[in-house]
């Protein structure tokens, strides 16, 4: 037996966030923020539905997801000088980022909105919407990254120029994962059954987020003993569950597994068959 | 910086360490046997690539340790692995083998006969809840792991909020084990491995999501905060298991035609039961 090493890599406390690039942030993603907002009321008086509202809040909601990523995907928002929204384990959330999310997680339901209600999303069309999350989200973070208003630190794999690809395509499924399940219980979001969206969208969002990112944050954490190879492995499996969660949930909205339609027929039929035997 | 509630530094007892370390290798040498006693009578390895799924769960230990506001007890313990300063004993190795792997290995034949319903599921999920709060007991008792810091409605040494986590991420993988049953054949039942751990980590993270940024402030200050996140906790784990166990139960075939009004067909949208309850 013997005492674990308990020492841990840290993020640097005395980091500055630039000035004026942490103010301006701040009045870009604020002013996309309340865009965003004045365009979901103008919706939702347009349609007589409280959702676009609800879809704007549920995003802000889901800044829960920012601390869990920060302490265990190793992103810092400079501590010092910071306009700072709050902090929890350790980690300070600019209101710049607190309000992003608004927006960030909002537009996904309200782009769907037109498909939602026509029903008209197809496999094709999600793909599609996977891989333009994918390419918006890993955009929205360089120009920010190279200026200094929040890093990636540690031992990161799979960086491909400023940002690693193993947390951009985890971000992308934490888009799209609550985009195909307010999809599929769109029909019922009637009444009070309409506030569900302010809980489901975060929980959407921190489990997808979360499931297909495991891989890394379980050895991002680790101690600095850990092989390169095995970090770089493990973001390369993120970017593995991160494909296949979106594909997964993809084919189920869409019934793509004839496996489990002819399964789930062939047990159907089998129990219906016993009563008549029974009967006769 | 704020200042966080940090983990004290624990002595763990040696005796008791020992006591559980035997109990727990014995839980999980028999769940393993019964998976090989399936895996040889049913001739699959299936139930053997669960085991191995629920051990690579551990990895997601230190997360929610450091999430949850739980240190395992440091000085002195039989240490298998460190990650971010929070040790993980070989105890909680073992105790991932039977803790993960119980539910999908048991119910196996079922899973296989894909005979499960709704209801059945909502009774584990309700035994789920007896059983992780019961099994935590006796060690948090005698000392070997410790929820530090101000921690609301706690049974005897458990806070409900962890009771309402650990029951939405044991009952989530196994319903997805479930779901997709039917696609695992083949090479792709080695899947199963990864779907265990992000399952988990997917289920624990979105039923905890209020609670671990909660838990991340100086609990002893905010004791208000903590409180009406430890609440909010057993909502969001009966909504993730709603949603996870309505998306297994998903109608094979999804109609394009709006579904509000409309009587569910067996090529209909959403269950039954929410379809009536929405268009009355």
């Amino acid at each position: 037996m013997s005492t674990p090493d308990l020492t841990q890599p840290v993020s640097d406390p005395q980091w500055v966030m630039p000035s004026p690039a942490g103010e301006i942030l701040l009045a870009i993603f604020g002013g996309g923020a309340a865009v965003f907002a004045a365009y979901c009321a103008y919706l939702s008086y347009r349609k007589r539905s409280p959702l676009p509202l609800l879809f704007a809040l549920a995003g802000g909601f889901s800044i829960m997801l920012e601390p869990i990523a920060d302490a265990l995907g190793k992103v810092q928002h400079p501590p010092v000088g910071q306009i700072n929204a709050f902090v929890t384990a350790g980690q300070p959330i600019p209101w710049a980022i607190a309000i992003a999310y608004i927006w960030y997680f909002g537009l996904g339901p309200i782009l769907l909105w037109r498909f939602a209600e026509r029903r008209s999303m197809t496999p094709r069309r999600w793909y599609v919407a996977a891989v333009l999350a994918f390419l918006s989200v890993t955009l929205v973070e360089q120009l920010p990254i190279a200026i200094g208003l929040w890093k990636y630190y540690g031992h990161q794999p799979l960086v491909m120029g400023l940002m690693p690809i193993d947390m951009a395509i985890a971000n992308m499924v934490s888009v799209i994962l609550p985009m195909v399940v307010l999809y599929a219980i769109w029909p019922i979001l009637t009444g009070w059954r309409q506030l569900l969206v302010l809980a489901v969208v975060p929980i959407c969002v921190v489990g997808g987020h979360t499931a297909a990112a495991a891989p890394a944050y379980m050895l991002i954490d680790a101690n600095p003993h850990v092989p390169s190879v095995f970090v770089h492995l493990a973001g390369a499996v993120t970017v593995v569950f991160s494909v296949l969660i979106v594909w997964l949930s993809v084919k189920l909205l869409h019934g793509g597994f004839p496996e489990i339609t002819a399964d789930r027929a062939a047990h159907r039929a089998a129990q219906q068959e016993r009563p008549e035997q029974v009967s006769a | 910086m704020s200042q966080y509630t940090q983990p004290p530094t624990y002595h763990m007892p040696a005796t008791a360490e020992f006591v559980y370390l035997i109990f727990a290798g014995v839980a999980a040498a028999l769940v393993a046997l019964y998976a090989l006693y399936l895996a040889v009578t049913r001739r699959t390895a299936f139930p053997l690539l669960i085991c191995a799924g629920a051990f690579l769960t551990v990895l997601i230990e230190a997360p929610a340790d450091i999430l949850g506001n739980a240190v395992h007890s440091q000085l002195g313990q039989r240490n298998a692995f460190t990650v971010k300063g929070a040790p993980v004993p070989w105890g909680v190795v073992l105790t991932y083998g039977f803790y993960a792997a119980t539910l999908p290995v048991v119910l196996f034949d079922r899973i296989k006969a894909q005979t499960l319903t709704p209801s059945f599921w909502w009774k584990i999920y309700a035994a789920g809840l007896l059983a992780v709060c019961a099994i935590e007991q006796i060690p948090v008792h005698f000392g070997l792991w410790h929820y530090f810091g101000y921690q609301p409605f706690k049974i005897w040494e458990m806070p409900v909020s962890m009771v309402f986590a650990n029951a939405a991420c044991v009952v989530v993988p196994a319903l997805l084990v479930y779901k997709l049953y039917p696609i695992l054949t083949g090479w792709r039942q080695l899947l199963v491995v990864g779907l265990i751990p992000a399952g988990t980590m997917a289920g624990w993270a979105a039923a905890s999501l209020a609670i671990i940024n909660a838990l991340g402030t100086d609990t002893q200050a905010n004791q208000g905060i903590v409180q009406i996140a430890a609440i909010a906790t057993i909502g969001l784990s009966l909504l993730v298991t709603w949603a996870a166990i309505t998306i297994v139960y998903w109608p094979a075939t999804v109609g394009s035609k709006d579904l509000r009004g409309e009587a569910v067909s067996t090529g209909g949208g959403l269950p039954h039961e929410s379809l009536k309850k929405a268009t009355s």
